[in-house]
């Protein structure tokens, strides 16, 4: 009996000695004996609504919203300066004057339509306007008559010109594609003595398409201007030889575009991001021992007239080049769809899409590090019927959330 | 698993009959005094010397803790792994907390003198001076489902109930026993009846607990989190009473019959509260709701305890004891007891607790101690001591490993007590 007590108590005896585990390994593995769970996270990324006024306000390119809220991209101001034809010295004058054709060469950098160039160039543009503004120098007041602007290509330094008169690009038709440079309804404009005057909308839309698809094709183009300027209303007058009659002409571009089937690209730039920049031992805790997979679930609820291809690439860490072909990279694509539009392409109600990617661990590890270099592609997608408007008070809502799939235990 | 099975192989092996039988004249069992045959208690026994049928005085000290998840490796492994300690690490040790009932540990300690003796064989007194602490600390398996199964299929997690609590206490005791028989016949019951009580000052108070609306919630849209942890703390000071004070009562009832070997037993302790004053009152609230997890992390990450208000009162119930004993002698040199502890939902919450020990005494004056006990949060354990029970020195030393056999154990407990009889 004793003996059987004794035997109870040494084969129980404690034989470690001292508190730690021989290795690290063996601590770990021993925190690893509960049972084996497999369980998944989700994690808000984020919520939010983009207002597209806003998004456009950030996006380094002249912005404007027109009268009914349709979203305008404004590139620069061409000028043309005129000296008036005629010199008076102080007299009583009242007479007309056809000028020689003002014109202004128009090339690319003067059409900076930031991100929507291609788009513009690819699309028919349904709205567009022409702000005008005159300044006359002259101690005499002036009437614009049968003043028209035109689209006429350069020829060796010069207007095109066709019996003797410049050239204007036409329409289908054959018609000089002609913009009168007068307030709507009005057959002059008048500028009095030493006065500025302005023409705030001009519908210009089929002029300022053909202006842009000529700039962005390589086209060696130019704005010219025609007509003739009344000078004097039958009193003293006085027009020295350098008073000029000064206008500024400023393409207002609508985004109501009428696309093609395929589409139009939207070039963004390539976007250095933080990554997660964990420390490389946790990164590799993470893979090797507790994460399976990461996915991320995108909702888009798209009130947009246009439909969107949205291509993704990213690569952790700095990349040069194309992210697109980049060793490593993380492609996904992801389509979503225009919001139903009313007769005129503006945006009645919002389309819902939803769309997912999955990140194994290789993929997922491309986030751990300092940076992470994203390439995103966009195809601007048309609507049905093909015209869209955007508006500023048009929205994009993007919840995405993240999911998350572990691992723990199931070890010794 | 395979100690319990030949622990029981062992007691099998010794044979006799574990029914109470007449103690044989000039046996061990008949040699050993009635104050030494009650169990010796790993946990709180107020009463544990004043039975002792000399006078003299006890220096003893012993204590438990445990909890009901971790054992004594997982322990050593995340003391190891803390310098450099990773997420696989934090989710692995989430992994044992044991399912439905959230992470638990309570513990106790004592460490005292006894002076007291016999009166007229039928009364018996004993002071008592000693220091005491008890803590007790919970976070509930809703607080831990976040991070031990993922959010999909539950979003929100309360932090209802989540506390920590801690008090120590200095302590002086007077208890008395009185002993009444043979009743009814020479081989009639005696019985004993115990009780007295203890005067309490707190030394050292906190209390740490989740406003029970705390609450996180994450889905794949949302991560919202409105938490108040409340704290009540003493300031840290030693060996005064101005932090309040209490008392206790404890009670005994003791039926013994000699000539069978029987013994039952009924103890009431630990029945009372302390006052304590001069509290500080701190408290720590975090209320983020977003969409965006990085600005829930900076919330969190700029949370701080402020105070808010000093000089507090607060009144604690000590954690009652309420135990039922029974011992036999199984033959000539072998008691066996059993006993149990009922669970106490309180401040300082204790599970039940079943004890079924042996005693063998060989030698009369030399108990031998192995035993099991059950409990309701480590599970089965194992306790083992041994004793000197002379005329004149009193020596015992006991252990317990809660939960498990040493390093599998989630909880220890020892006991080492000193005697001197004039």
């Amino acid at each position: 009996m004793r003996r059987n007590l004794l035997l109870f108590i040494g084969l129980n005896a404690v034989g470690a000695t001292g508190c730690d585990f021989d290795t690290l390994a063996e601590a770990e593995d021993q925190l690893r004996r509960g049972p084996l769970r497999e369980y998944e996270f989700a994690l808000p990324v984020v919520q939010d609504t983009f207002v597209l006024g806003d998004v456009f306000d950030s996006l380094g390119v002249g912005i404007d919203t027109l009268p009914d809220g349709l979203l305008a991209v404004v590139p620069d101001t061409v000028s043309f300066a005129l000296f008036i034809p005629v010199v008076i010295p102080a007299i009583v004058v009242d007479t007309v004057v056809t000028i020689a054709p003002l014109w202004q060469t128009v090339d690319s950098a003067m059409l900076n339509l930031g991100d929507f160039t291609d788009a513009l160039a690819s699309g028919t543009l349904n709205t567009a306007l022409l702000g005008l503004n005159f300044s006359n120098t002259a101690d005499a007041p002036i009437e614009l008559v049968n003043f028209q602007i035109g689209v006429v290509p350069v020829v060796g330094g010069s207007l095109d010109s066709v019996a003797g008169q410049p050239a204007f690009v036409t329409d289908g038709g054959g018609t000089p594609i002609l913009i009168d440079l007068v307030d709507p309804g009005d057959t002059v404009f008048a500028l009095g003595r030493m006065q500025t005057g302005k023409v705030d909308s001009l519908p210009a839309a089929s002029l300022v398409d053909v202006l842009i698809d000529r700039v962005l094709a390589g086209d060696t183009i130019a704005l010219a201007v025609v007509g003739d300027i009344h000078v004097g209303d039958g009193t003293v007058v006085t027009v020295n030889a350098g008073d000029i009659l000064d206008l500024s002409v400023v393409p207002i571009v609508g985004i109501d575009l009428t696309l093609v089937v395929g589409g139009a690209a939207i070039t963004l730039p390539t976007l250095l991001e933080s990554g997660l920049d964990l420390d490389p031992e946790i990164a590799a805790d993470l893979t090797n021992n507790v994460l399976d997979s990461v996915g991320l679930v995108l909702v888009v609820d798209n009130g947009v007239a246009f439909g969107l291809q949205v291509e993704t690439a990213f690569v952790g860490d700095s990349v040069t080049g194309d992210v697109f072909t980049a060793p490593g990279a993380v492609l996904d694509t992801m389509l979503v769809s225009a919001a139903a539009v009313d007769a005129i392409g503006r945006a009645t109600a919002a389309t819902r899409d939803t769309t997912g990617l999955v990140l194994d661990n290789a993929n997922v590890t491309q986030t751990f590090g300092s940076f992470v270099t994203i390439g995103v592609r966009i195809r601007l997608l048309p609507p049905v019927g093909g015209r869209g408007r955007i508006h500023d008070s048009d929205n994009i809502r993007i919840a995405a959330t993240a999911r998350v799939w572990l691992h723990v235990g199931g070890g010794q | 698993m395979s100690r319990v099975v030949l622990a029981a192989a062992i007691f099998a092996l010794t044979g006799s009959s574990l029914t109470a039988q007449a103690v044989p004249e000039g046996s061990q069992a008949s040699s050993v005094a009635s104050g030494y045959r009650r169990p010796i208690q790993l946990r709180m026994d107020p009463f544990r010397h004043v039975l002792i049928p000399h006078w003299g005085f006890v220096i003893s000290a012993g204590g438990f803790g445990g909890n009901n998840s971790l054992n004594v490796n997982d322990a050593r492994a995340l003391i190891q792994v803390s310098d450099d300690i990773n997420s696989s690490n934090v989710l692995n040790a989430m992994n044992l907390v044991r399912e439905g009932s959230g992470l638990e540990f309570d513990g106790a300690a004592q460490a005292g003198l006894y002076l007291g003796g016999p009166i007229a064989g039928v009364f018996s007194i004993g002071l008592s001076g000693m220091g005491r602490a008890y803590g007790f600390a919970l976070i509930p398996e809703q607080a831990v489902g976040f991070l031990s199964s993922g959010n999909v299929a539950n979003e929100s997690f309360s932090l209802a109930n989540t506390r920590a609590v801690t008090l120590t206490t200095a302590e002086a005791g007077a208890h008395a026993t009185l002993r009444f028989g043979p009743l009814g016949s020479e081989d009639g019951v005696h019985a004993t009846l115990g009780f007295g009580g203890r005067m309490i000052w707190p030394q050292y108070y906190v209390n740490v607990a989740a406003d029970p609306a705390s609450q996180v919630t994450v889905s794949g849209s949302n991560a919202s989190a409105n938490v108040t942890m409340n704290v009540l703390r003493s300031e840290d000071v030693a060996l005064n009473t101005s932090l309040g004070s209490g008392f206790a009562a404890d009670f005994l009832v003791r039926m013994e019959w000699p000539t069978s070997g029987l013994a039952l037993e009924a103890m009431v302790a630990n029945v009372g509260s302390v006052n304590l004053t001069g509290l500080t009152a701190e408290v720590m609230s975090v209320s983020v709701n977003t969409a965006s997890l990085n600005e829930a992390k900076d919330s969190l990450d700029a949370a701080a305890f402020v105070d808010v208000a000093t000089d507090q009162e607060a009144t604690i119930k000590l954690p009652r004891i309420i135990r039922f004993t029974g011992s036999s002698w199984a033959n000539r040199f072998l008691q066996i007891d059993i006993s149990a502890t009922l669970a106490v939902h309180d401040e300082f919450d204790t599970p039940t607790i079943v004890n079924l020990g042996t005693t063998w005494r060989f030698i009369s004056w030399i108990p031998l101690h192995a035993g099991l006990e059950m409990s309701g949060r480590e599970g089965l354990g194992f306790t083992l001591g041994i004793g000197v029970e002379t005329r004149n020195i009193l020596f015992r030393l006991y252990g317990g490993s809660l939960g498990g056999w040493v390093y599998q154990a989630k909880g220890g407990a020892a006991r080492v007590e000193l005697g001197v009889f004039f």
